[in-house]
């Protein structure tokens, strides 16, 4: 099982050097450079990472092809690969529709999303293939049709914490190749206080929630907490706390690990014995200084 | 005294990238600049930060990124974590980038000077907290902020070439790149001077980097390698920069309709010693610096040697800085 954890929302380059030296001397197998649209360019910040540290991979995203063409997302891991070595992952999706639509990006609708995003991922796939270049590509899933498709490339992440929910890859990669790889990439926070980290992650777990189609809350039987929260978020583009309220504490605990250190380490296990290669530990938890630590601590403490 | 900078491009290897960038400091350059060669090569940023990552001095910019082609969020939001890891040795070079570059990527822009002045003032913004609302012909911001805890101050740079765009130059960047004849670079200077006394400005504070092709002739590179650089260049430049030229233009017109005829090689033999000197420098290590020295006395802050690389350019460029630094005194 490995161990990561996303880095790069508000936090200074300096700030994420130091997380990412901190949470590689702990144990961690890879560090993940997000690349919303209103932070620093993935890229550029996980070029410094991989100066700062030693042997972790680190993998760039969630990087939107509507963003990002295929040819550009090439670019970057060239000159990453070809100057630090085959450490480097991508990790594509459609990416947040109201963050992208705020710099002028609008993505399109229904499968058509789905499709381009496969499209990218095989285009890169296929380019680091022919210029031999080592560097896997994850494809970033919630619903069935990601997930199939992602046996073309490396592997899948999903943005869930819920394992039952998590099963239904699991089950629809009974006969994975060798090398492929399931993992999961909630949003997180660690701390000592239970409920201070099941509070932080209330936001970016209302965002992930939101994100799930409908067939898919159909098949949680989530259909009527997030429907109306969804709808309400149409209307006013913005996540406000009735919506978080809307969607209830307990649903959004589906959709974020917000945890102790030792209700990590059993999370952790858990999600080995069904079946899961890697945990990325997902924002908010990289914009606390304190979190990071604490995260160290935790994953040196199971390990032992 | 002038500065000296490196330039290399995306479309260069990395292995050639990585010697001038892990070699920067110690050959006693000032800078390195960046060109980015349109959907080519590496990522011009990825590229600026293993340069900023592998020195400790130098300053690093990039030379430029042509602002079209990206969606200006990612452009602030490059520049923010460049400057970060900089340590305040990044500067952000933008231009429309070359107009042949640009269509043959399906874009075309109506307004260039108006959209060129419109993205500094977002980047600005962005850059000091504030959100941004703008929809223009290639912006498309709705209340668009950066997550910053400080406001980061980065110079802007612009390769330009056009008198309007020369004087917004002069009016509110950091700095311009200037590349063509020698003719017109001094004409560049003095209308960027002129803008920026214009506006207010003391004109010493607007920098002017030259960044001309560089033939070393005296390590291996070819004369004629020049003469179909140069071939290229005047088959490139707009009309309205030839016209100020004091060279023969009928010379100049078979130039550029061989080059687009038959392409640069079979053009290299109309380029005569004249029109080399005026577009590239091209000789001996002491030529060529007092070339620069040349372009120094025309207002050029900072010369960028080379591309193009070949022959032993390496041994070259450790010469030719090395004589730029015995004629410091160094």
């Amino acid at each position: 099982m490995e161990w990561g954890v996303a880095l790069n929302v508000s936090e200074t380059v300096s700030t994420t050097i130091d997380s990412a030296v901190i949470l590689e001397e702990a144990g961690f197998d890879q560090i993940w450079i997000t690349d919303y649209p209103s932070d620093r360019y993935a890229p550029v910040v996980a070029a410094a990472v991989a100066e700062a540290t030693t042997g972790c991979k680190i993998g760039l995203g969630l990087l939107s092809p509507y963003l990002y063409p295929a040819g550009h997302i090439t670019q970057m891991l060239e000159t990453l690969i070809l100057t630090y070595g085959p450490r480097f992952s991508v990790l594509l999706g459609p990416g947040d529709r109201y963050a992208l639509q705020r710099v002028g990006v609008k993505q399109d609708r229904g499968t058509i999303v789905v499709e381009r995003v496969i499209e990218t991922a095989l285009q890169v796939k296929q380019f680091l293939v022919e210029r031999d270049l080592q560097g896997r590509v994850f494809l970033g899933a919630q619903g069935p049709r990601m997930i199939d498709a992602s046996e073309r490339v490396d592997g899948v992440l999903l943005n869930y914490t819920d394992l039952e929910m998590a099963r239904l890859v699991t089950e629809r990669l009974r006969t994975r190749k060798r090398g492929f790889i399931m993992g999961l990439f909630p949003p997180s926070h660690v701390s000592p206080d239970a409920q201070a980290s099941r509070e932080s992650v209330l936001f970016a777990s209302t965002m992930v929630a939101l994100g799930l189609t409908r067939s898919l809350q159909k098949k949680f039987g989530l259909s009527e907490r997030i429907g109306p929260a969804s709808r309400a978020v149409q209307e006013s583009g913005r996540v406000t706390k009735e919506i978080i309220d809307t969607v209830g504490e307990d649903t959004l605990h589906r959709f974020g690990l917000g945890v102790t250190g030792p209700q990590l380490c059993r999370y952790m296990k858990d999600a080995e014995a069904y079946g899961y290669d890697l945990v990325v530990l997902g924002p908010p938890l990289c914009m606390s200084s304190q979190a990071v630590r604490y995260a160290a601590e935790a994953r040196r403490a199971c390990v032992e | 005294m002038y500065r000296v900078s490196l330039g290399i491009t995306t479309s260069m290897s990395v292995e050639t990238t990585g010697w001038i960038a892990a070699g920067a400091d110690s050959l006693g350059a000032d800078g390195v600049w960046i060109g980015e060669d349109i959907g080519v090569g590496q990522d011009t940023n990825t590229l600026a930060a293993s340069v900023i990552l592998q020195s400790k001095r130098v300053r690093v910019g990039t030379g430029i990124i042509p602002i079209a082609p990206h969606n200006t969020s990612t452009i602030a939001r490059a520049s923010i974590a460049l400057q970060e890891m900089a340590n305040g040795r990044y500067a952000l070079g933008i231009g429309i980038g070359g107009v042949q570059d640009i269509q043959r990527i399906g874009i075309t822009l109506r307004r260039p000077v108006t959209e060129l002045r419109r993205t500094v003032n977002i980047l600005r913004a962005l850059w000091s907290g504030q959100s941004v609302s703008k929809v223009t012909e290639l912006h498309n911001l709705r209340e668009y902020q950066l997550r910053l805890r400080e406001a980061v101050d980065i110079p802007v740079f612009f390769g330009v070439r056009g008198p309007k765009m020369l004087a917004l130059a002069g009016e509110i960047s950091d700095g311009v790149i200037l590349s063509g004849p020698r003719d017109y670079l001094k004409k560049a200077v003095e209308m960027v001077d002129s803008a920026a006394r214009k506006a207010g400005r003391d004109p010493s504070g607007v920098e002017k980097i030259v960044w001309v092709p560089t033939v070393p002739t005296f390590r291996g590179m070819k004369e004629r390698t020049g003469r179909k650089i140069v071939a290229l260049i005047v088959a490139d430049t707009p009309s309205v920069v030839l016209d100020m030229l004091d060279l023969n233009r009928d010379d100049l017109e078979r130039i550029r309709s061989t080059v687009s005829r038959e392409g640069p090689k079979a053009a290299a033999a109309m380029v005569s010693r004249e029109i080399l000197d005026a577009f590239a420098i091209c000789g001996s290590k002491e030529y060529m610096v007092d070339r620069f020295d040349d372009l120094s006395r025309t207002g050029a802050t900072e010369i960028v040697l080379g591309p193009p690389y070949s022959g032993e350019w390496r041994e070259a460029i450790r010469e030719i800085l090395q004589e730029v630094a015995s004629r410091r005194g160094g």
